[in-house]
């Protein structure tokens, strides 16, 4: 178990360590030189050129200024909009929480609606799991900014049940965001919902759960504690792997609904070529994926006993 | 599993052993072989200039002399769909093309030599799947300014480690087999062997893993046109008019979105049910 944990570990600051090196570069692989890039090609004073200057440290070699632009990253310097004239960190502030809404709503759709989407496939079979095997077909095939303008489409424009854009204020923030949430959710809903129902009915047809049935324990018994605890370790990994995509496409559903998030913020950004801006969210990205990546991977040890005992499981 | 008698099969022999395509298969390698029409032809069969604005009949509905309507400008969205068929289609067949090929070659190495080899390729690939291809493209946006350079780039180094976890194992397995190890024995060069009998043997599988990529990458590409940072407006292109349609959406008049949408969603699909029929039949 140590020695598992130790890989993830390793694993976990290992694409950090990469992802940041390539974030860095990327400012060194534009055409032009960087302080050029980093204004956006503006001119400014001159003392504002030293300032730039001497906060990327362009006068020392190239892997100097990749360590000290790392060390600022953990003192939570994000480093400086050119544009807006701010610093990333204040500017991320209340972006953040809108973005973190958004794909917590989203998560826990893709969670409860794909679990319970699945179980019922799973279990049932027949006409019911027909309709969810085609209806989450459809849905998989779908790319967010479809699914993004179909909702929009027929629940705002047509019903007129939901609001179009914008995220509104605290008070009217869940209806606000439940369309943007369902569109982010919708393709990794399906997926958890077909991982579900295989791993569902695999177990369903194994020795210990016919026996429990045998004994004439109570079906909500027999599914809860015989089936889904035993079928978990592939939902919660499917889970996960979902969630953790969720921040990159976010990008795309706040878009589509005007929402004024960290995703819309880096494409605005990327549009300006405000460069230290992309970089501090493209790696916040990365490290929330990594993270939530990692997180499961040691779920798996308190899901499954076995794991706790096992020397050897890679 | 591992036991695997040699087996010489007439190519008579193979392609009766192959189940008969079935009606998806037919309605998929149509939309694929339309798809790829359109791209080559679309200039010519436009009925329209795609370019030609008419603000007059802004938002028309579908007529006989404009089949699918016009859009916010009046452009007639039929013949705009024609011919954003090839920029749709390029982009993601040349990702799919650079990281297939650096995919298959790292993978057959890495089945190939194993050892310390393998590990680090594991190891690095492992690494680079915490970098979304979409974050990695909009930074290559950034980068390299809007356009398709940046985003062709990033995406297809963001697939190659995809590809090398899939092919490398499908390698690993063949490697094994009792042919190559007669081979070996010889005295056959590792190169030969790898050239002339691994790699044919393993390529429906690089060719289903070819084909499911170019589902992901136009779903991406299409994404990142979505958000201005691909292909720009005014050009044809099924991204570029999911997201100029947005506006009519708003308004009600959501043909032009949804047009190039389900061109878009029409093609992954059928790349999608094609690729997976590759790999099953070809399942071992």
């Amino acid at each position: 178990m140590v020695r598992y944990l130790l890989q993830r570990a390793l694993l976990f600051f290992g694409t950090l360590l990469i992802s940041s090196f390539i974030v860095f570069s990327a400012l060194y692989l534009m055409p032009g030189d960087p302080i050029g890039n980093l204004t956006g090609g503006r001119s400014l004073p001159p003392e504002a050129m030293e300032a730039l200057r001497q906060r990327y440290h362009l006068d020392e070699p190239f892997l100097q200024r990749y360590l000290s632009w790392l060390g600022g990253l953990f003192r939570g310097d994000l480093g400086r909009s050119v544009i807006f004239n701010q610093d990333v960190a204040s500017m991320l502030a209340d972006k953040l929480t809108i973005t973190l809404q958004l794909v917590g709503y989203a998560a826990v759709i893709l969670t409860l609606a794909g679990i319970a989407l699945g179980v019922i496939a799973g279990l049932k079979r027949g006409v019911a799991d027909s309709i969810i095997v085609a209806f989450t077909s459809f849905l998989a095939a779908v790319p967010p900014y479809m699914a993004a303008l179909l909702l929009l489409s027929v629940f705002a424009v047509g019903l007129g049940w939901f609001p179009a854009i914008g995220a509104g204020d605290a008070g009217e923030r869940l209806i606000h965001l439940t369309l943007p949430a369902i569109a982010l959710a919708a393709s990794s809903l399906a997926i958890v919902a077909r991982v579900t129902r295989v791993s569902i009915r695999a177990e369903a047809n194994r020795e210990h759960v016919q026996t429990a049935v045998s004994r004439g324990l109570p079906e909500t018994e027999v599914v809860f504690r015989h089936i889904l605890r035993n079928a978990l370790m592939p939902i919660v990994t499917v889970v996960g792997v979902a969630t953790a995509s969720l921040l990159a496409i976010s990008a795309v559903v706040e878009q589509a609904f005007s929402l004024d998030g960290v995703g819309a913020m880096l494409v605005q950004a990327a549009l300006a070529r405000d460069i230290a801006v992309v970089q501090a969210i493209a790696l916040l990205f990365v490290f929330a994926f990594v993270s939530v990546n990692t997180l499961v991977d040691v779920l798996y040890v308190f899901l499954d006993p076995r794991l706790r005992t096992t020397k050897e499981l890679a | 599993m591992t036991t695997m008698t040699l087996t010489v099969e007439s190519s008579a022999a193979a392609r009766r052993r192959r189940p008969r395509a079935s009606l998806l298969t037919w309605v998929s390698a149509a939309v694929i072989v339309g798809g790829v029409l359109l791209a080559i032809l679309g200039p010519l069969l436009a009925p329209h200039d795609p370019d030609q604005t008419d603000i007059a009949r802004a938002f028309f509905a579908p007529s006989a002399d404009h089949l699918l309507g016009q859009d916010s400008q009046g452009r007639d969205i039929l013949s705009r769909i024609m011919l954003g068929a090839r920029s749709s289609m390029t982009g993601p067949l040349i990702v799919v093309l650079f990281a297939m090929s650096i995919g298959t070659v790292v993978a057959l190495l890495a089945a190939w030599l194993g050892g310390w080899f393998d590990s680090g390729v594991s190891a690095v690939t492992d690494i680079m799947f915490g970098f979304p291809a979409i974050v990695l493209a909009v930074l290559a946006a950034a980068v390299f300014g809007p356009g398709l350079v940046g985003p062709t780039i990033a995406l297809g180094f963001a697939y190659i480690p995809l590809t090398i976890r899939v092919l490398r194992s499908f390698m690993i397995r063949e490697r094994a087999k009792d042919y190559v190890l007669t081979y070996e024995v010889q005295g056959l060069s590792g190169l030969l062997i790898c050239a002339r009998h691994l790699l044919p043997n393993v390529w429906p599988m690089v060719i289903a893993q070819g084909t499911l990529l170019f589902g992901y990458a136009m779903v991406d590409f299409a994404a990142i046109s979505f958000l201005g940072l691909g292909v720009q407006p005014p050009a044809s292109d099924w991204g570029v008019m999911v997201s100029t349609g947005q506006r009519g959406v708003l308004l009600g008049y959501p043909t032009e979105s949804f047009v190039a949408g389900a061109c878009i969603v029409a093609v992954v699909l059928a790349v999608n049910f094609l690729g997976e029929r590759i790999s099953e039949q070809n399942e071992t």
